[in-house]
């Protein structure tokens, strides 16, 4: 082997470089085009950043998408480029489907990543739409650590085969030691479930897991904690204008209409000062790092003050009586305003209101 | 993979997973965005 070919084969090409005592090393991600790919994601780095309203981002990656998908539909379909050629085959569409998406990923092909990565791009705006729900805290739980899982895979997936090898010895059957590809996927569903089931399912475990990856969780405020569920008054309407007869803010609901809510905010007020928390100060979720009201996302199909009791109760264990509540209303979503999705910011200048209001109010009571 | 002599459910589970090693990696340019955003140019270099 030839020096130079070492250099060609960590640049650009997958093959087998052997090293001293008989070692060998893989190229198997030539790093070149990688390098293209980092660049790309580096490149929209500032789409992430909290200044950016959440539904733009979704808007801009749903249009990335299907613009990616476009160009693999108009570049594959001319046959000409990458992969050539592609077979019509006559046992019938899927075949024609397999050949068709046949794509070179070592090292990956320009239409292999616009495949993969429009994919990836209309499966963020998805996910992202999705907002709060348990199976995207479940995912959030690989995707938080997406490096950790992948070697942690590959391990367990060794040490499994080294196991299975030492009790029954060499492939039994035609695929992987089965014989039938439905047991490779009972394999997958119970490899994954045990790392998921610690999600936000079980409220016991969330109601103090405050650094979770999961965007509802929150670190409580000093002040929020001092608050005695006892000592607080019934709660009132929430609004500047607003008091009651002793000239105390009061609090309210906020909420949808109950057949197309997702979610519901308290505002919770005890002798002058409003109950708020710190969101986690994390890429990807909505308002990172800004004061907010309790509440969150719909689950199942409570209603909104099931909702908003429910999510008092799980991140600050305040157990209040729907009584207490003395007045709501419905506003349109802050994140995406075609959607019903009470909250208590109007659409515009999510930033400006925030920190402004409710750290004011919230320090003048503490 | 040859399409014409792969088993279907072997190729679409392997194309499935090929979507992974393409995103993992745009978000790790992403992230590196992100962490220039509140460390300087050298720290970023280093990642330190």
């Amino acid at each position: 082997m030839i020096p130079s070919f070492v250099i060609w084969a960590m640049l650009h090409q997958r093959d087998v470089i052997a090293l001293p005592f008989g070692l060998v090393a893989k190229t198997t991600y030539p790093v070149l085009p990688w390098i293209g790919v980092i660049m790309l994601g580096y490149a929209l780095g500032p789409w992430f950043l909290p200044g950016l309203v959440l539904w733009t981002r979704e808007r801009r990656f749903a249009a990335v998408g299907v613009a990616m998908l476009v160009m693999f539909a108009l570049l594959r379909l001319a046959n000409g480029y990458g992969d050539k050629p592609w077979y019509v085959v006559d046992e019938g569409v899927s075949r024609t489907a397999m050949s068709f998406f046949a794509l070179t990923k070592y090292p990956p092909s320009l239409l292999f990543l616009l495949l993969t990565l429009g994919i990836g791009a209309l499966l963020l705006d998805a996910l992202e739409r999705m907002g709060e729900r348990p199976v995207v805290a479940a995912l959030a739980v690989f995707g938080g650590a997406p490096l950790f899982f992948y070697l942690l895979h590959l391990t367990a997936l060794r040490l499994l085969y080294h196991v299975a090898f030492a009790i029954w010895g060499a492939t039994q059957g035609t695929l992987f030691g089965l014989s039938d590809y439905a047991w490779v996927l009972v394999w997958y569903a119970a490899l994954i479930a045990p790392s998921t089931s610690r999600r936000p399912g079980s409220r016991a475990s969330r109601r103090h897991d405050v650094t979770s990856p999961g965007s509802s969780t929150c670190r409580v405020k000093p002040i929020s904690l001092a608050m005695r569920q006892s000592a607080c008054d019934p709660i009132w309407p929430f609004s500047a204008r607003q008091r009651d007869p002793r000239g105390v803010l009061r609090a309210g609901i906020v909420m949808g209409d109950g057949a197309a809510f997702h979610g519901a905010k308290l505002a919770l007020l005890c002798d002058g000062s409003i109950l708020t928390y710190l969101r986690d100060d994390k890429v990807g979720i909505p308002f990172p790092g800004f004061w907010d009201l309790p509440g969150g996302g719909r689950e199942g199909t409570e209603g909104p003050i099931e909702c908003v009791l429910r999510e008092l109760d799980e991140e600050f264990a305040l157990r209040l009586s729907p009584e207490r509540l003395k007045w709501s209303r419905f506003y349109p979503s802050a994140i995406r305003p075609k959607r019903g999705h009470s909250s208590l910011l109007e659409r515009s200048e999510p930033m400006k209101l925030l920190p402004s209001a409710l750290v004011m109010r919230a320090n003048a009571g503490g | 993979m040859d399409g014409r002599t792969a088993q279907p459910a072997l190729y679409f589970a392997r194309l499935a997973v090929s979507l992974c090693a393409p995103i993992f990696i745009v978000l790790t340019g992403v992230s590196a965005y992100l962490f220039s955003t509140r460390h300087t140019l050298a720290e970023t270099r280093s990642y330190s």
